[in-house]
């Protein structure tokens, strides 16, 4: 018995058997709904991933493919993020970190492995690292809590896609980290109440309050101006909303030295927050997904900052297309994503995913929903 | 006239009468097929029902797989009246939630005990070898016990037809890979064939 032992022989990165005592049924939804939240998206291996906690949703990137599937993560249906890093998926899902073991794969026959966090942490949200172009991420830092407490995060690194050690955060904030840049030499992790400065050996130190700005942190974005269109460089900062005082932009060509370009944004004369950024590469904007004040669901869609000007625009995208006559205007948007073939897309709260269809500089295009 | 007649035939009646157990007879000990020296060909079709996947340090866990099928041919030689060796190849297939089909194709070494009572033959014993174990993009080939045990009926010389179940038990080792040590299963199927005998 012992020799038959010694001569077993198994290929793969996991147990035969025991990834079958894993596997559950997927869960098939019928694609993307037009209620949809979709607030989590990556690309790899030829296919767009998409979530917003529900299942994890998947099409090809293939131009003219529109079908969207969907399927559970490990044996979740809450699926509450979705990131590549290392060139591999990851996905949360039940408080669990997640590794596909090939993204390549049709998303119902995706298989996926846990990642342990250790240390008794719960997994939570994986945030994006954006790089020298304000889009570029192939690192995620993973977001967990100890006992509901954010007081712990984790790399996956770019390379291999390891995770790295627990990082202990210097502040605890109650969101935990909501947005991450990383600008060369450091990183800097937002979260509503502070920005953290974490070195490249991964040792992190407090560098700002929001409570500066009399607003809640709510997004960061790095610009290097080398590989941006109009060359422009620096740090950009968004703040929340209050009932009455919209949130505002702020600009710092070092950090943490942020001046602002405008203190109380409003948006067809309501109060909005500025959320989560993304540089277009293609016509040198940055768009801002806003929030409405006091609501979770509704919105003010998108912004622009005019990066020539360093102004904010409350037109967005002001060529001729349909955004207006969509729902995007009062929409939450709190994904901005852009394919690595120019494809940008806009996930709200509870009205979907969208996409502009064209790629490049166009302004004369249409949204349309996924 | 019919009493001459019944007289006449009757010795012959009789005789004809009593040659037929001895002619029986003699057939059964000229050609039985199931002595020393004897081959037994034996090939079986059935349902298979996983049962359960046990992890090294003994925990239980269900296996998520459908009901399967299973077929297998067996090439046994008697050593005697009631004992045989031999080498079988089965086959099974079984699906996963997500209707991924787990492949799964034993080759194993048998020793098989066989009383006789009556026109009954009740083969009993144990295969040992590998499964060539397939699933998605994973191939694997895993150490195999099949214990067994069935209740066949002897029709004639050369052919038998029965019921017989098999216990599979699968190993499934994991180390040295990039699949962690923790993955290691012990796999539990058993099958439930009718199956028939070719003596020879």
């Amino acid at each position: 018995m012992l020799f038959l032992l010694a001569a077993s022989c198994t290929s793969g990165t996991e147990g035969i058997f025991a990834s079958i005592e894993r596997e559950q049924k997927v869960v098939a939804l019928g694609g993307l709904s037009s209620t949809a939240s979709v607030t989590s998206m990556a690309e790899l291996s030829g296919q767009y991933f998409a979530t917003g906690g529900k299942a994890l949703f998947a099409r090809s990137t293939a131009t003219g493919t529109t079908k969207w599937t969907n399927a559970t993560v490990g044996r979740n249906t809450q699926v509450v993020a979705v990131g590549t890093a290392g060139g591999k998926l990851f996905a949360i899902a039940g408080g669990v970190l997640y590794r596909a073991v090939d993204a390549s794969v049709a998303v119902t026959d995706l298989v996926w492995n846990a990642v342990d966090l250790g240390s008794g942490d719960t997994a939570e949200n994986l945030v994006p690292v954006r790089q020298g172009d304000g889009v570029t991420s192939n690192e995620l830092i993973v977001v967990s809590n100890t006992s509901g407490v954010h007081n712990n995060i984790y790399r996956l690194e770019g390379t291999s896609g390891a995770l790295s050690a627990a990082i202990v955060l210097p502040v605890v904030a109650p969101f935990g980290v909501q947005s991450a840049i990383f600008d060369g030499t450091n990183y800097y992790l937002l979260s509503e109440t502070s920005i953290t400065r974490m070195t490249s050996s991964l040792v992190a130190t407090e560098v700002l309050k929001s409570n500066v700005y009399g607003h809640d942190f709510a997004g960061i974005l790095y610009l290097n101006g080398t590989s941006a269109v109009g060359n422009h460089a620096g740090y950009y900062l968004t703040t929340m909303s209050n009932a009455s005082v919209g949130g505002g932009l702020y600009k710092a060509t070092t950090m943490p030295s942020f001046s602002a370009l405008t203190t109380s944004i409003q948006i067809s004369s309501n109060p909005a927050s500025l959320g989560t950024m993304l540089y277009n590469k293609d016509n040198d904007h940055v768009w801002i997904g806003t929030v409405a004040a006091n609501a979770v669901t509704e919105g003010r869609g998108y912004v622009e900052i005019v990066l020539s000007s360093d102004t904010l625009s409350t037109v967005p995208f002001t060529g001729s297309n349909n955004y207006t006559s969509t729902v995007l205007p009062t929409s939450a948007v709190g994904l901005l994503f852009r394919s690595s073939t120019g494809l940008y897309f806009l996930g709200t709260i509870a009205n979907g995913l969208w996409t502009w269809n064209s790629t490049g500089t166009a302004t004369t295009s249409t949204w349309s929903q996924q | 006239m019919s009493h001459r007649l019944f007289r006449a035939l009757a010795p012959a009646v009789f005789l004809l009468l009593a040659t037929l157990p001895l002619t029986a007879q003699a057939t059964e000990l000229k050609y039985d097929h199931r002595v020393a020296g004897d081959r037994a060909l034996t090939i079986r079709l059935g349902p298979i029902f996983p049962q359960t996947f046990q992890a090294f340090d003994g925990t239980t866990a269900a296996t998520h797989l459908t009901m399967g099928g299973t077929m297998s041919i067996d090439l046994d030689f008697y050593l005697n009246d009631s004992f045989r060796l031999g080498g079988g190849l089965k086959g099974k297939a079984t699906t996963s939630p997500n209707e991924a089909t787990l492949f799964m194709v034993p080759i194993t070494f048998r020793a098989i005990w066989e009383p006789k009572i009556n026109h009954f033959s009740f083969p009993m014993g144990l295969g040992a070898g590998f499964s060539f174990t397939n699933f998605r993009t994973y191939t694997s080939f895993d150490p195999t016990l099949i214990p067994t045990a069935g209740a066949f009926w002897n029709m004639s010389s050369s052919w038998s037809f029965g019921l017989e179940a098999s216990q599979w038990i699968v190993f499934q080792p994991v180390y040295g890979g990039t699949a962690p040590a923790s993955d290691g299963r012990i796999a539990y199927f058993a099958d439930l064939t009718i199956g028939a005998i070719y003596h020879f």
